[in-house]
């Protein structure tokens, strides 16, 4: 039944008995760093919204109380991803019929009104979903399976990088235009790291990063909110009411926090100086309130992630499972890292969730199924095989 | 084919990777290292002058018209002296820093902030208004060491025309502890401006604005340094009243030296035209929030100047009650326009000696005895025809019956009948007692408005507007306001109608209020306020205290009564001498103001300078 017929590569198993034991078999420990992180990001979501929510919807549980709700769906989605067979995502006509999907839910925002002047969200039931950060979990399947199929041609520009690019690229198109250039350039940033791992020759990437430079310069220089960002993140302290506002504050938070920081709920950054508390800037609310202990416990458990789902790849049972768990961890680390790296203003600002802490259903859902897949994989390892 | 077996290039890169997160994390940890531990003291310093303030942005009432367009209520900025009170560092500094630059007592400032303590403590609490230069100049050179002390704009209440319709228009002031815990002011929070009286009131909801407020950021000097966020605020809903404001000029100056009411409405519709009650006040000098001695001297005043007369006092209407008789007997065919009575000046009946006038009217028909105001008449006939009769007629004219006015405390008044007096006095009615009633006397008791209402509406034949004093797109089929209909002969009606034209065109009591080219109708009355017995045993000096009150209530013109006006003086005398020339005078302005074309609605220049 788990067979690929079209490409020999990807071997065929039926192992039933294997499948069903998926759970038992899977990898326990990341399954306990996602949980911790997302129960500790609860804590921190509703600590950094209360006040905000009071005031602008009478219950200082209203982002709490949303969070949780996806948290249990970003659950549930997880078991879905440990239950499919991983190696179904290879299959071209999944890949088509989610390609083809996903194309329609990026042109469908366009048709929502905007908020803050962009065009991300998909909006029913009261519900509101962010399309891109699913995009980004399809868009590591489908580079991985492409890569699992076509690993020597990668090495040749027109059969094995054109078609793989011109898929990642337009995805990356669309969403540039909501516009979100966080999230366009991160998914060009994971593929680029994919391809890197899979031994995509050092000149196509220096290549890229030649032509890719004038265009991210035009994009960021010639944006203005885009260029005060740079320019506040050189010189941070120069105007610190004006554009340097934002991440002044971050630091102060940071900084006021010390060793212990001042308890949990108990910061006042968030009290209206700190702005978007209880997203982009969690990491800071953590940094006040929890101090470096607490600053030091979210970066060892994503190290903890990272170290996981490397070991997950390395062992994984087939190539498509091997490049997958790699995407799929670096989507996850690369973008905590940057997040951090915004908040400890060591990065121009952008607008990157932490993901499983900050508020926000879909990326939060989009971590879940990312681990739900990782589980699965996994489930499947080779026995006793070493990197 | 995993990706390990096999590849050495492979491995080779993600040990790259590898050794790009760990270097990533000890940068994380340099970085994490420096903020928090070692410019520790730096941040936590930055840290502690970030300070919010939240300044309210007031919304100004909703402005008044006239039944013209011009404005009667606006509003314009009032410069006060604030104190937020989560930075106050040392109340007893503060209060010797604000005695000593004179802005207020010691005393003062602890009233003030006991009186606001519910207030939510972030929000500024108002200390004095419309502040002096020399006030800012105080306080602004001070604030390094007094942060908490700001200085801060609002709107404030004007009333253009003073004490013009005070009563209608009513009052502003600082809601009230006790207000805020009633259903009325819902949704008021303490340090609000409210309406506390008159249309104000009546209409607080709607007139009231919407606050805003803006989020600053404050350094530790209270300078602000960044505006964080800013709700803007939103006028209140404005009123057209029914008022018209020449009328009332006019009203006003007739009854400047008086103690009374007038009330001018338009029957067929009940709008108030115009409404006066002597003596007035000011309520420019209500719309502060801290009001001073002045409250006092007002509430304190025996004339009770606070009180709306045309709606909220009550008083004998005296021969003015002889058209609800006249009504009563010729729908009850108790009566003719031919019966007729012979009066000798007086009538002894059961036992007592009630007067007419000194030296009698001799034999009077129903008509004559309109005209002349004969006593004896309607003796007789209130004797025929029994309380019960007249109580029934009387309140079907809306009299000692709350008109229901869109404006508060309005007073019911007393239309007496056996049955009320069982219930509240337990005894039985003496036939005796309704000889005085007959006259409009003894325990009849009514406001002006009853009266014009009642008078209007059986010009009308029998018609009974509610009168009311704003004007709404709709009010003309407005639930509120929809009238009492009776239908009554026409005949009696023309001869009322014809009788009062009489009283005021044919050599009646009521001649004084003649408007040439108007038919003027109408009837006085002089109620007394004290029996003649016991105003005999008064001295000279305390008789003028008991001097009778005198009415006018008419309506113009006779063949389409479009005005009706009710006029009281108290202590004024005769009705016909004191009451009917004021009336007269606004018969003739709104005579005048018929023939002359209407006036372009003015702009409001004050308000929409503040928008």
């Amino acid at each position: 039944m788990l067979t690929e017929r079209k490409d020999g590569e990807v071997q065929v198993h039926s192992d039933v008995s294997l499948h069903s034991s998926a759970f038992c078999s899977s990898d326990k420990v990341l399954l306990w760093i996602s949980l911790v992180l997302s129960f500790f990001g609860l804590a921190m979501v509703y600590s950094a919204s209360m006040v905000m929510a009071r005031q602008e919807h009478g219950s200082s549980f209203y982002y709490f109380f949303r969070q949780a709700m996806f948290a249990a769906g970003g659950i549930v989605l997880m078991l879905c991803g440990m239950k499919i067979d991983y190696r179904k995502l290879a299959s071209s006509r999944f890949l088509f019929l989610a390609l083809s999907l996903s194309l329609i839910a990026l042109l469908a925002v366009f048709f929502f009104p905007a908020v803050n002047g962009a065009r991300r969200w998909i909006r029913f039931a009261g519900i509101t979903l962010q399309p891109s950060e699913f995009v980004k979990v399809l868009l590591v399947i489908f580079v991985s399976s492409h890569l699992s199929r076509r690993q020597e041609m990668i090495k040749y520009w027109r059969k094995g990088l054109a078609p793989c690019l011109l898929v990642v690229g337009l995805f990356a198109l669309l969403i540039l235009k909501e516009p979100d250039l966080g999230t366009s350039s991160y998914v060009l940033l994971a593929t680029a790291i994919l391809l890197f791992a899979a031994g995509l020759q050092l000149r196509y990437l220096l290549g890229a990063l030649l032509v890719a430079a004038p265009a991210l310069y035009m994009l960021v220089f010639h944006v203005s909110y885009r260029r005060n960002r740079m320019l506040v993140f050189l010189n941070p302290f120069q105007d610190p009411l004006g554009i340097g506002y934002q991440i002044r504050q971050s630091l102060i938070a940071v900084g006021s926090g010390g060793l212990w920081g001042t308890g949990l709920a108990a910061g006042k950054q968030k009290l209206f100086f700190l702005p978007m508390p209880h997203t982009d800037f969690i990491y800071a609310v953590i940094g006040e309130e929890l101090g470096l202990w607490g600053c030091s416990l979210v970066l060892l458990l994503f190290a903890l992630f990272f170290w996981r789902g490397l070991r997950i790849a390395a062992r994984a049972k087939d190539c498509f499972g091997g490049f997958l768990a790699l995407g799929l961890t670096v989507l996850v680390v690369a973008q905590a890292l940057i997040n951090i790296s915004v908040v400890l203003s060591l990065v121009p600002s952008k607008g990157l969730p932490l993901p499983f802490i900050s508020m926000g259903g879909s990326s939060l859902m989009a971590s879940f199924l990312s681990v739900g897949l990782l589980l699965n994989i996994s489930s499947q390892l080779n026995d006793r095989v070493e990197l | 084919m995993p990706i390990n077996q096999d590849n050495r290039q492979l491995q080779a890169r993600v040990v790259f990777l590898k050794i790009t997160v760990c270097l990533i994390f000890a940068l994380f940890s340099v970085q994490l290292w420096r903020l928090t531990i070692l410019n520790h003291d730096y941040y936590m310093g930055l840290s502690e002058k970030n300070r919010v303030r939240i300044v309210p942005l007031i919304g100004p009432r909703g402005v008044i018209f006239d039944r013209d367009g011009r404005p009667l209520v606006e509003n314009v900025k009032s410069v006060d002296i604030v104190v937020y009170r989560d930075e106050i560092s040392d109340v007893s500094n503060l209060a010797r820093f604000l005695q000593s630059g004179d802005i207020i007592s010691p005393e003062q400032l602890e009233s003030r902030l006991r009186q606001l303590r519910r207030y939510p403590v972030f929000h500024p609490v108002v200390i004095k208004e419309n502040v002096t230069l020399e006030d800012i100049a105080y306080i602004q050179s001070h604030q390094a060491e007094h942060p908490e002390i700001k200085i801060f704009e609002e709107p404030k209440r004007v009333y253009r025309y003073g004490s013009l319709a005070a009563h209608l228009l009513g009052y502003v002031g600082e809601v009230s502890e006790s207000q805020l815990k009633g259903a009325e002011y819902q949704g008021s929070k303490p340090g609000d401006i409210v309406g506390k009286f008159g249309v104000e009131r009546f209409y607080n909801r709607t007139l009231s604005g919407t606050d805003g407020q803006l989020k600053v950021l404050v350094n530790s000097l209270g300078k602000v340094r960044a505006e964080l966020e800013k709700t803007p605020s939103r006028i209140g809903e404005e009123l057209n009243l029914t008022l018209d404001l020449d009328l009332q000029m006019i009203a006003e100056e007739q009854m400047s030296d008086e103690v009374g009411a007038l009330i001018a409405l338009d029957p067929r519709n009940g709008e108030v035209l115009a409404m006066v009650s002597k003596p007035g006040f000011d309520p420019n000098r209500f719309a502060v929030r801290i009001s001073a001695g002045e409250w006092k001297e007002l509430i304190e005043n025996p004339d009770n100047p606070m009180q709306n007369r045309a709606i909220q006092n009550t008083f004998s209407p005296g021969s003015v009650f002889k058209i609800v008789m006249t009504l009563a007997g010729l729908e009850r065919g108790l009566l003719s326009p031919q019966t007729s009575v012979y009066c000798p000046g007086g009538a002894t009946l059961y036992g007592h000696y009630f007067r007419c006038h000194e030296g009698g009217h001799g034999l009077v028909d129903l008509r004559e005895a309109i005209v002349q105001s004969c006593n004896v008449f309607f003796y007789r006939l209130g004797m025929n025809m029994g309380i019960d009769t007249i109580s029934s007629y009387a309140r079907m004219s809306g009299l000692g019956v709350p008109t229901e006015i869109d404006l508060p405390n309005e007073t019911t008044g007393v239309m007496p009948s056996a049955e009320w007096k069982e219930r509240v006095y337990h005894e039985k009615w003496y036939a005796g007692e309704t000889i005085s009633v007959a006259v409009g006397q003894g325990a009849v008791s009514i406001t002006p408005i009853q009266m014009a209402r009642a008078i209007g509406g059986i010009a009308l034949g029998g018609h009974f507007a509610v009168p009311h004093v704003v004007r709404t797109p709709h009010s003309d089929n407005d639930a509120r306001f929809k009238a009492v209909e009776y239908s009554w002969n026409r005949e009696h009606i023309e001869f009322l109608k014809e009788s009062m034209w009489g009283v005021v065109n044919a050599g009646g009591t009521g001649h004084a209020a003649v408007v040439p080219g108007f038919d003027v109708c109408g009837k006085t009355g002089t109620a007394q306020t004290i029996s003649n017995a016991a105003k005999q045993r008064l001295g000279n000096a305390r008789r003028a205290n008991f001097e009778s009150n005198a009415w006018f209530v008419g309506f113009a013109p006779r063949n389409d009564p479009q005005i009706v006006v009710a006029v009281l003086l108290q202590r004024g005398g005769y009705g016909g001498q004191a009451a009917a020339p004021v009336a007269g005078s606004i018969f003739r302005a709104y005579y005048e103001k018929l023939q002359t074309p209407q006036r372009n609605r003015q702009p409001n220049l004050i308000t929409a300078a503040m928008k």
